[in-house]
């Protein structure tokens, strides 16, 4: 059997995110894996247009930047921390997602919201993967965990 | 290279032998079990016996049932409804006498009730569309299951039996002894679910367009459960994941349908003449001797043209299969219908399609190819198909697989465009089902228990056809090289294997308790068979192996041991450490370069012998004879001058050893290495692997050793090795070529190399 979602084809509800604090450069860096279908049924239902997702057909990079937004909030001492949306890439049937999040100064722990397709998938689990330096932690985010603290380092 | 390690050698046995002398007392430890990653599978293996040898043969005393049903099917296309009446003949040829008989009945998973819709544990969501509020909360669920009319015997009596969710026990009047027969008949019928809305593997889609039906159907009958030497009777119920244990057996049914659809089923159709048109019928036989390209049987305009007759007669279709597990069967006035014949080896296979005209133009051009390269492929690595067909059918969002004929998705647009990624999922999905019919449909394992042991395989296998099919066709992949395959190389299956420990299971797990089936089931174990093939045993000594698994267990019920024990029987390479750390435990591989030390040889001891000499009261003179030094290029001890002359020039002692023993060796020989590096690799992953790594050189030239993966059954952690050279060593990778898995690559080059992020390149490019 190939098991797949309610719309599309593949065996799970799962996408990854890879969080690396570069505090050289002040920025955390997000790069966010996820089935290239879970994506287009998710934006699709959110426009009449025609989505498809690949690189010969119509930017839909203003619909994702409302998404991330929509999905993804972080926050450190009740201060919102704006993400900025670098690109993407497409390979095979998965999406890279590459966003930027500028952290000048060093905290302790950042806030995080993130209910990526939760509303469409039920089943679908979110882990993300923190890294600084030789530090590394991960979290499952999914329908009843869809906040954490991120603590950025073990000490 | 050879006298270094002699010398060396000796020297580490003298201070071994001082050391031991020097006894000190010391708190004791307690002891410890064995946890050595390469201790033998004695304890997860079960003890071999006279039904499977410890060869992973079938043993003297193997044997397994067989059933063997005729049935009568009609399906009530306008209250999409399935009725049946079935005469199970079942053969116990177990040495055991059996009292009853369990039957499943697997579309009980779609009652109202069924303890498998409450199977999750669920959140509220404090926002949901009203779609799915309307859904969980307002809708009357699906009320499908069996109805059981009757269960008799051949003479009409009923039998006692008792339901317990997906499985019914049937009562006998006397215990069928070993070597005895027993027939007896069910009569039922249930509600045909819509599998598209409802998800299921089985049922209908509905065509708004034009009011019409496309049936798939499958697990559709009372099937009896197996038993056997090492379940009992295997009647774990049907949750939902875990597919199906079936018998083998023959099977004889006539399946009565409107007369305007079009059916394809499990076995050969017996009465052609009877259900086709004459013009079908000529086109049928032409494709029978037609190998190289699809016989069109029934077009797309002749299949439009019925989608508004529904007609009220009927036909009925015969088909008899022999030493089938299942039947299937798929009928609509929707579908379109091609065919051409494979040549497998000494036999002549149908490869057949079917499909509504949604499914083109896609379907016509690549669904029956990609069942001839299945066919095709898989034959050479495991065994002839030995049945006469193999069937893709077109069902939206399916993929799912029974003896000869599978269910399969990739629908273009409404204006009949279609992505890449529609494009190679539909033909991936067609090699992946068709090639169930080698596992689980004839290497018949028990996939209610162990879904990796078909799943996996067959990913496997999948991946080597894609590979050849896109060799094959270059053109259905251009401008690609390679067949896209998404799972199979090891790099895919990093993000999964370093994922968090607590959303992961080992591969020996059943799959209802798993939390990601899909890469538990499918990736993980078929990754591991493409590293075991590729980087542990290699092409010949797997391939050889695999296929004779594939042999000893065709047409029978293979355990995953006899798997196991099989690759190694056939191949004398031990693999326990293998099967340990891929499918018995969730560990790793991360393997990395430690710390690289340089030494010279010098003509006097440096500040470390001296050290060692003061620490037990000893001089130089207590040392024997024809002793070297070798000082570390970072060490106090070191002077640049002993990194110029060759280690002949520098050691009086080597000299007066090589002119006592070998006079005849020229004492210029140029071949003594003229560099020696202590190298340390470290393994913080669980998991042992072959020690691949590359050495480059000052010279330009590179050097690639592979270490077996015993180095690390004395030490699990770090190892060391000596790697004397007359080229100056200026970088070491480990695993060069990403084919072990290795999930953390920022430690597998010395000097440490700052390999650029994915994230810092996307974002240069972006600004280049």
């Amino acid at each position: 059997m190939i098991l797949f979602t309610s719309f599309d084809i593949h065996e799970v509800y799962i996408s990854s995110l890879q969080m690396e604090w570069k505090q050289q450069s002040g920025e955390i860096q997000l790069t966010l894996q996820l089935f290239t279908d879970d994506l287009e049924t998710v934006l699709q239902s959110r426009t009449d247009s025609r989505i498809q997702l690949d690189p010969d057909h119509q930017s839909v990079d203003s619909l994702l930047v409302l998404y991330l937004n929509e999905v993804l909030a972080l926050s450190y001492f009740n201060n919102p921390i704006p993400i900025s949306y670098l690109g993407k890439k497409y390979q095979d049937d998965l999406s890279r997602i590459f966003i930027s999040v500028p952290l000048p100064e060093a905290v302790e722990k950042v806030d995080m919201e993130y209910q990526l397709f939760l509303k469409q998938f039920p089943s679908q689990q979110n882990v993300v993967h923190f890294k600084n330096g030789s530090y590394l932690k991960s979290y499952l985010f999914d329908g009843q965990n869809r906040r954490y603290s991120i603590l950025l380092s073990d000490q | 290279m050879r006298t270094l390690t002699y010398l060396q050698t000796s020297l580490l046995t003298f201070f071994s032998f001082i050391l031991w002398s020097q006894d000190t007392p010391t708190e004791r430890e307690g002891g410890h079990l064995n946890n050595n990653k390469f201790k033998q599978l004695y304890e997860e293996f079960s003890t071999p016996n006279r039904y499977r040898t410890a060869s992973g043969a079938p043993g003297d005393s193997y044997y397994q049932q067989q059933v063997d049903y005729v049935m009568d099917l009609e399906l009530d296309d306008r209250n999409t409804k399935l009725y049946g009446e079935e005469t199970i003949t079942y053969s116990n040829n177990s040495p055991d006498a059996l009292p009853y008989l369990w039957v499943q009945l697997d579309q009980n998973i779609r009652q109202k009730e069924a303890p498998a819709l409450e199977k999750n544990g669920t959140g509220f969501q404090p926002l949901t569309r009203a779609s799915t509020f309307v859904k969980n909360y307002m809708d009357e669920p699906f009320d499908g299951g069996f109805h059981i009319e009757s269960v008799k015997t051949t003479n009409g009596k009923p039998l006692s039996y008792v339901i317990n969710q997906t499985m019914m026990r049937v009562d006998l009047p006397s215990p069928i002894p070993p070597g005895g027969q027993y027939s007896f008949s069910i009569k039922w019928w249930y509600k045909i679910n819509n599998h598209v809305t409802n998800r299921a593997r089985s049922g209908y889609e509905y065509f708004p367009e034009d009011g019409n039906r496309a049936y798939v159907i499958a697990q559709f009958f009372p099937r009896m459960a197996v038993y056997n030497d090492v379940e009992g009777w295997q009647n774990y119920q049907f949750w939902g994941n875990g597919e199906f244990a079936l018998n083998f057996g023959n099977y004889e049914v006539n399946l009565t349908v409107p007369s305007d659809h079009v059916v394809e089923a499990t076995g050969q159709l017996q009465n052609p003449k009877e259900v086709l048109s004459r013009e079908e019928f000529k086109r049928y036989k032409t494709a029978q001797n037609t190998f190289d390209t699809p016989i069109i049987i029934v077009s797309e305009d002749e299949a439009i043209a019925k989608e508004t007759q529904f007609s009220d007669k009927k036909k009925t279709w015969r088909f008899v299969a022999d030493n089938v597990r299942d039947f299937a069967f798929a009928s609509s006035r929707k579908f379109i219908w091609d065919m051409m014949a494979v040549q497998v080896g000494p036999r002549k296979v149908m490869a057949v399609s079917l499909y509504p005209k949604e499914g083109n133009p896609l379907w016509e051009d690549y669904s029956t190819v990609a069942v001839a390269q299945t066919l095709d492929t898989y034959s050479r690595y495991t065994f002839n198909y030995p049945y006469p067909k193999a069937v893709s059918v077109h069902a939206r969002n399916q993929g799912m697989e029974y003896p000869m004929i599978c269910w399969n998705y990739g629908r273009p647009e409404e204006d009949g465009t279609y992505s890449d990624r529609t494009k190679f999922g539909m033909i991936s999905v067609i090699i992946h089902e068709v090639g169930h019919n080698y596992f689980p449909m004839i290497v018949n394992s028990d996939e209610r228990q162990w879904g990796w042991m078909d799943e996996g395989l067959d990913t496997f296998m999948q991946y080597l056809t894609e590979q050849e099919f896109g060799a094959n066709f270059p053109e259905a992949i251009r401008p690609l090289e390679n067949y896209p395959s998404r799972r199979g190389e090891p790099s895919k299956i990093i993000p999964y294997m370093s994922g968090d420990q607590s959303i992961i299971s080992p591969i020996m797990s059943n799959p209802e308790n798993v939390f990601q089936l899909g890469p538990n089931a499918y990736a993980k174990p078929a990754t591991a068979l493409n590293i075991l093939r590729e980087t542990v045993m290699g092409e010949e000594l797997f391939d050889y192996a695999f296929k004779t698994y594939a042999q000893r267990w065709m047409f029978k019920h293979p355990t995953p041991e006899d798997f196991f024990r099989t690759m190694e029987d056939a191949s004398a390479v031990d693999l326990d450490w293998f099967w340990r750390g891929w499918f018995y435990s969730t560990d790793y591989v991360d393997i990395g370069v430690g710390e690289v030390k340089k030494y010279h040889v010098s003509s006097e001891p440096g500040k470390e012998v001296y050290d060692l000499l003061e620490q037990y009261n000893m001089t130089l003179e207590d040392l024997p004879e024809h002793m070297m030094y070798m000082v570390a290029e970072n060490s106090d001890s070191f002077d640049p001058s002993m990194a110029e002359g060759s280690p002949l020039e520098n050691s009086k002692s080597l000299r007066d050893y090589i002119a006592e023993n070998n006079p005849e060796v020229d004492r210029s020989d140029a071949k003594a290495p003229k560099y020696f590096y202590e190298i340390e690799f470290e393994k913080p992953g669980g998991l042992v692997m072959p020690l691949i790594v590359e050495y480059s050189y000052a010279d330009g030239s590179k050097e690639r050793m592979t270490y077996p993966v015993q180095i690390w059954r004395k030490n699990d952690a770090v190892v060391r090795k000596v790697l004397a050279t007359n080229k100056e060593l200026i970088g070491i990778e480990v695993d060069p070529d990403a084919e072990t898995a290795d999930i953390d690559t920022s430690n597998n080059s010395w000097p440490q190399d700052t390999v650029e992020s994915e994230f810092d390149r996307f974002k240069s490019e972006i600004k280049g």
